[in-house]
């Protein structure tokens, strides 16, 4: 009966299907060819029942003429079904062998209408009561046909599917070459004698045309591995079921003969409870086996947030989160890499990082860039074969479009926190190129979210543990690093460790001459030139303001020299191209030791002191400090203080060392020949030893300079007498001398144009104090006999000449006299000097 | 990474193709000038390290628009010209990628030689293929054009610009067919190539079909049912069956309507597009022997595919990301045009007002190398934008060429394009024309030499394209009213004349846009010849 039933059902189905396919509006060439297509197979299925017919009728003329005329639905069913493909595929330049194709199912009803035995010559009865035919000649070129029609198809479906990207249209590619296949497997059955009289072809084609139709229409409507995937679900819940309750039947009917009945009731219940357990740990490890098997990607993907919320756990370093995260991610979005870009301070860039180990070349997205303002309005991810659609995007640089290129850039995920960008992931192709669908880019923004969380949180934390021992401005570490004995890699006591230990010459002129944003900026990059002049393991550190020191475990004495050698030239080249300081050089006092089997606290104290020792700047700088200190506190300063503060003006110039010296005692002795006593000569002691106190302004390269000054040092220099009164004035104790130390550069007669010329007032006569006058007449004399670097010492005869000279002048005439007096004395020099 | 459709139809993508090449209508005029502002940063940076950037502005460029605008000169061909008339290709901004070639002024660079970089090659192409979809669809987000379409190859080759973008160009992005192929084109001349086109397309079918306007035109007129060379094809087609069926069929489509045959009783082309100065004065013939509205498309050898049409068929939109556009009012124009060293005031896209007419200021982007380059054309504003189609941009139109003004007593300005609708509307008939400014007896006249097969009394001659100009222009017609001032003045010249110079010019080897006098004040030069031609 079933040899019947079947044929009539597909006639039936094909026809019904031809009726349906003809109604459909668009498609025209693809709905006619289809209808054609059907058509054929409802022939096929026709001459298929007739052939049935008459066998049952033993007709065999007729069983004949019918097998005859079901040979050319054979090619007509691949010549249509290629068709079909080029209809979908809208490729117009195979239409010539569409129209052969037409003509030679043309040719081939003709021949087997009026020359059948070209394809069959007869048909036998076999022992089982089925008419099996014998091919003619022309059943090869069918064949023939049929390869040519089938390779064409097979080669162009493949060819699209491995160009396309859109999924929808992927999928359905996919499909065709399935049922080109089941066609295949429909015409090999005939040939297999068990399958003959029985309708498995028939069954074939059924599914077949029904998959055809799917392909091409339906697509969007049913989730083929959806169905078969909850059906499979099903069925393994209900066997499952249905096993515990055998089981728990089976043990409770063989216990009822052995235990006494409530016994049994509960022991059948406990084996029923145990299956239900085991039962549902298999079904969700069922789950997950029928996810990976029918949505593995969105399996893995689950698999991998998983993967991700457990290490969100851990303790890990940035770095290493970026690793494990890369390799997660390739894994389980089957990307050939990914890439992560984060914020950068300043807000501007993106800066990268990369799950690729090397990573390939640095590379940034510029804010402006169209692609990150889009990311970070629209917080989404983004196709980019999606978003160049978008005109908004035609803005695109070359330069932004090569990073894209460079780096094989397909998709980019926002990674936000607190409704903020920070970051961005990008993914590249996917492996074998799999196409980016809307399905996977919604899993993969899950992933990025779940990254997201994560480096946040390792940042965070990285963070927080260096905030603690970073120093925020230099990003070098702080002393609470040494202090609190953070390990030293590396750092075994028995072993050598090189210390370089370094402040800036004269700091305080930079934030004071260029202010204190300009100051910042030379340490942080000062501490640039250090982290790039020494090795990995070493450890740069802000010991204070603009201290620092290098820690170098294990460093020989020869390698921190090599170090130092770099650190210099490094310097050098910074020195040429820094903008802070006006081209004036910024430069660094180096010291260094080398200790070993000693503590850290130990090596720290000494490096200090080893410091202290070698740097005069650090001294006056010193000196400086304490004077400030003063001031704030307004503290007495003691004798031996205000001496060391003189001296502090002095430093490391030969020629004016111990001139503040001199200048009082010559000063003390003008005075006396001029009768001054008691609180007078006190403050003269005073005033004359600080006169100079104002040069701790003034830059050393103008101090020391050797030759003479140029009009910007000269006025420079100028300065000195009015900072050194302003200092003065600030310390109680000294406050009464700011006069005196102010205008001990003015002249008797006041003018300002002569040479040298008065300064900084133009006072003039008895307006400057006598106390004054006497320090000018000292200071004048001293500089006259002491060495300069760009003259000797003038002879005494020539110095009385000068004096004669500028009495009344440049100096007052009674004091040049009370001088004169002095030098009658034989001792008044040597004694001095 | 380059998208284009031909890869969108590869990837099965179909319905992106509308949005990747029309999204930009959809954009507001703030999104096109951010478009515009950022492109032109990229612009200045390649520019500013060029040999080319440094001889306009040495040193360090702007990077804002003002500055951008204040310190950037205006400029011609002829800053350029030392750097591309050699293909100088060190000291572009940008590698070439090819030279195209268009006709400069006569006797003075006539041949002015402009390097396209790869993406403004892609881009001018890019935005060719978006006319292309415009021009096909009857409304927003359609895509009608199929692989394989006919493209009646009736174009300049390349190094033309036409060639080069509306050819292979448009074959980046597309897998049109081109009647002849392109490699058989090439080798063929002007009329060789349209002949074996259309008897290509008689066979094949003709989808798309753009040239300029007298071309579209003079096409029409050939295919008229009247002329014997149609009637001789009709007997060549009975060896081509394809052929002849198309013919039959227009036969009696024409026959039905009562009239002669026309090329849309053969064809009915999905796109005609038409482009050249003379678009508005043949637009109706051209939609009468097409039976279509031609799409039209302002396109330059120095700024690639610049606007375009859309489906109003009123007025042409700028693509945002060819050139950086600025505009010279015109009375800034007028300014610059007395004193050179003026330094007129441009306004951004955003700035321009409906109804007024501006000099076209462009500065390529991609690096190409020209910057603030005055087009030499005038374009008039003539929407700010089109509600019923909702494109948020400012609709130009093609005004005149910068140069191409006659001034009448400072009442009106005729353009090139007032007085070709004034001669062709009236029934003065012509084979061809030229118009001067002229001066006698301190009086003005815009003397009209005209060859005609038909010669009609000059006086009335006179009247008919007197009543046509003030039809036409109401400045002009007021100069009647006011001053009582009928400037127009007819002579005719001897039949042919201007045929047998065509053919002189053609003989010297003089550049294709050269060969035909310039229509509006030709020089006394070559009045002289036109007047010695007559006899």
């Amino acid at each position: 009966m079933n040899l019947f039933i079947i044929p009539a059902i597909t006639l039936t189905v094909y026809l019904i299907m031809t009726a349906v396919i003809l109604r459909q509006r668009g498609y025209k060439v693809l709905s006619r060819s289809f209808a054609f297509y059907f058509l054929a197979l409802a022939f096929w299925q026709f001459c298929a029942l007739m052939v049935r017919v008459y066998s049952l009728s033993e007709q065999p003329e007729m069983v004949l003429f019918w097998y005859q005329m079901t040979v050319p639905a054979i090619p007509a069913c691949f010549i249509l079904i290629f068709i079909i493909i080029n209809a979908f595929r809208r490729d117009s330049s195979r239409n010539w062998l569409c129209l052969l194709g037409y003509y030679l199912i043309a040719a081939f009803i003709g021949m087997a209408f009026f020359s059948g035995d070209w394809f069959m010559q007869g048909v036998t009865l076999h022992d089982s009561g089925i008419y099996v035919p014998s091919f003619g000649p022309l059943i090869l070129l069918t064949a023939v046909v049929v390869i040519i029609y089938l390779a064409v198809s097979l080669y162009d479906l493949w060819n699209d599917y491995n160009k396309l990207l859109e999924p929808t249209i992927r999928s359905r590619v996919h499909y065709l070459i399935i049922c080109i296949f089941l066609i295949i497997f429909a015409i090999a059955s005939n040939f297999i004698f068990d399958f003959q009289g029985h309708p498995v072809d028939h069954l074939f084609l059924l599914v077949q045309a029904l998959l055809l139709n799917y392909a091409i229409y339906d697509r969007n409507i049913l989730d083929l591995p959806l169905v078969v995937r909850m059906n499979l679900s099903f069925l393994f819940v209900s066997l499952m079921t249905v096993l515990a309750l055998i089981i728990a039947l089976l043990a409770f009917i063989l216990n009822m003969h052995t235990l006494v009945s409530y016994f049994a009731v509960v022991y059948s219940a406990v084996i029923a409870l145990l299956l239900i357990v085991v039962f549902l740990f298999l079904r969700s490890r069922f789950e997950i086996f029928f996810d990976l098997l029918f949505y593995p990607e969105r399996a893995r993907i689950y698999l991998a947030v998983n993967e991700l919320i457990r290490m969100s756990a851990e303790e890990t370093k940035i770095e290493d989160v970026f690793e494990k995260i890369g390799l997660i991610c390739k894994k389980s979005l089957s990307v050939k890499d990914v890439f992560f870009f984060l914020k950068d301070t300043d807000g501007n860039y993106y800066i990268e990082k990369s799950s690729s180990n090397p990573i390939p070349t640095s590379a940034s997205l510029h804010q402006e860039n169209p692609i990150i303002k889009m990311l970070e309005n629209e917080q989404s991810s983004i196709l980019l074969s999606d978003a160049l659609l978008k005109p908004q995007l035609q803005g695109l640089w070359k330069e932004e479009l090569e990073v894209i290129n460079t780096y094989d850039i397909k998709s980019f995920f926002p990674l936000i926190t607190k409704s903020k960008v920070f970051g961005i992931m990008c993914l590249t192709s996917r492996i074998t190129n799999r196409p980016y669908t809307q399905h996977f880019m919604q899993m993969a923004q899950y992933f990025a979210q779940q990254c997201a969380i994560l480096i946040n949180n390792t940042i965070l934390y990285d963070e927080v543990k260096k905030a603690a021992i970073i120093d925020p401005l230099t990003g070098a570490y702080n002393r609470r690093m040494l202090e609190d004995s953070y390990t030293l890699d590396g750092y075994e006591e028995d072993l050598s460790v090189g210390m370089i230990i370094t402040d800036v010459n004269n700091f305080k002129h930079i934030n004071d001459q260029y202010g204190h944003q300009a100051g910042d900026l030379v340490l942080r990059e000062l501490t640039d030139v250090m982290k790039n002049s020494v090795r990995d393991q070493d450890l740069v550190v802000r010991f204070g303001g603009d201290e620092f020191i290098v820690l170098m475990p294990g460093a020989e004495p020869y390698i921190t020299k090599k170090v130092v050698s770099r650190i210099e030239r490094n310097l050098e080249k910074w020195n040429k191209k820094q903008k802070y300081t006006n081209g004036e050089e910024v430069s660094l006092k180096i010291g260094t030791y080398t200790a070993a089997g000693e503590s850290m606290d130990k090596l720290v104290y000494e490096a200090d002191q080893k410091l202290l020792v070698a740097n005069h700047d650090h001294k006056q700088q010193q000196l400086a400090k304490l004077l400030n200190e003063s001031v704030r506190d307004r503290k007495t300063l003691t004798e031996q203080a205000v001496l060391a503060l003189a001296k502090s003006t002095e430093l490391g110039d030969p020629y004016t060392s111990g001139h503040s010296e001199r200048v009082m005692a010559y000063a003390l002795k003008i005075a006396e020949k001029l009768g001054l006593v008691g609180p007078q000569i006190e403050a003269l002691r005073h005033a004359a030893i600080l006169h100079d106190i104002g040069k701790i302004g003034i830059h050393k390269n103008v101090l020391l300079k050797e030759g003479p000054l140029n009009k910007e040092e000269w006025e420079l220099m100028k300065l000195h007498p009015v900072m050194g009164a302003q200092i003065l004035a600030k310390v109680k104790q000294f406050e009464d001398m700011a006069d005196i130390v102010r205008h001990h550069h003015e002249r008797y007669d006041g003018d300002l144009n002569a040479s040298p010329p008065a300064y900084p007032d133009g006072l003039k006569g008895e307006d400057i104090p006598l106390l004054t006058r006497i320090i000018t007449v000292a200071d004048a004399f001293d500089a006259m006999i002491s060495s300069r670097p760009y003259r000797p010492a003038i002879s005494l005869d020539k110095v009385k000449e000068i004096f004669e000279n500028e009495a009344g002048k440049q100096f007052d005439r009674n004091v040049t006299i009370a001088l004169f007096s002095c030098l009658e004395s034989e001792d008044f020099i040597e004694e001095k000097i | 990474m380059e998208l284009t459709a031909r890869k969108l139809l590869q990837e099965g993508r179909p319905n992106d193709i509308y949005p990747l090449y029309c999204g930009f209508l959809d954009l507001t005029v703030e999104e096109i000038m951010d478009i515009q502002k950022r492109l032109l940063k990229e612009q200045i940076t390649m520019l500013e390290k060029s040999e080319i950037g440094q001889a306009i502005l040495p040193g360090t460029w702007p990077r804002n628009i003002e500055d951008f605008k204040n310190k950037i000169p205006l400029t011609t061909y002829d800053d350029y010209a030392s750097f591309l008339s050699k293909k100088n290709e060190d000291a572009l901004p940008d590698k070439p990628h090819c030279w195209v070639r268009t006709s400069g002024r006569s006797g003075y660079n006539e041949v002015k030689w402009m390097p396209y970089t790869k993406r403004y090659w892609s881009k001018a192409a890019h935005n060719a293929f978006a006319s292309m979809i415009i021009g096909s669809s009857k409304n927003k987000g359609e895509f009608l054009l199929e692989q394989g379409d006919k493209i009646l190859y009736a174009l300049a080759p390349r190094p033309y610009t036409s060639g080069e973008i509306m050819v292979y160009g448009m074959l980046h992005h597309f897998p049109f067919q081109f009647l002849p192929e392109p490699e058989e084109a090439e080798k063929m001349d002007f009329f060789e190539r349209i002949e074996k086109g259309f008897s290509l397309s008689l066979d094949e079918g003709l989808d798309i079909f753009y040239g300029l306007a007298s071309i579209l035109l003079a096409v029409g007129k050939q295919f008229s049912g009247g002329s014997n060379t149609g009637k001789r094809n009709m007997l060549s087609m009975l060896k081509r069956p394809k052929a002849l069926s198309r013919l039959l069929k227009g036969y009696i489509r024409s026959k039905k309507n009562k009239r002669e045959l026309l090329p849309c009783d053969i064809w009915d082309p999905k796109i005609l597009g038409m482009a050249g100065m003379d678009c508005d004065i043949f637009r109706d013939k051209v939609k009468y022997y097409w039976g279509k509205n031609p799409l039209e498309g302002y396109g330059l050898t120095e700024g690639g595919i610049a606007a375009i049409q859309t489906w109003a068929r009123d007025g042409m939109v700028f693509f945002p990301d060819m050139n950086f556009l600025e505009f010279i009012s015109f009375e800034e124009h007028l300014k610059l045009k007395a004193d050179p060293t003026y330094k007129p005031d441009t306004l951004l896209l955003d700035q321009v007002q409906e109804g007024e007419v501006y000099e076209l200021i462009i500065s390529n982007f991609y690096g190409s190398p020209l910057v603030r380059y005055r087009v030499g054309d005038l374009i008039k504003i003539v929407a700010l934008q089109d509600e019923k189609w909702g494109i948020k941009m400012p609709h130009m139109r093609f005004f005149s060429r910068a140069d191409d003004l006659i001034d009448i007593a400072g009442f009106t300005r005729l353009t090139e394009n007032i007085i070709w609708k004034a001669i062709e509307k009236s029934e003065v008939s012509y084979n061809d024309w030229v118009v001067r400014k002229e001066t006698a007896e301190e009086k003005t006249f815009v003397h009209f030499y005209i060859d005609s097969s038909s010669v009609m009394d000059k006086e009335l001659a006179e009247g008919l394209i007197h009543r046509k100009l003030c039809e036409l222009d109401s400045d002009y017609a007021q100069l009647e009213q006011m001053v009582g001032l009928k400037p127009v003045k007819v002579t005719y010249l001897e039949e042919g004349v201007f045929q047998r110079y065509l053919q002189e010019r053609i003989a010297e080897g003089a550049d294709i846009a050269h060969l035909k006098p310039p229509r509006l004040n030709p020089s006394l030069a070559v009045m002289e010849k036109l007047q010695n031609r007559s006899g």
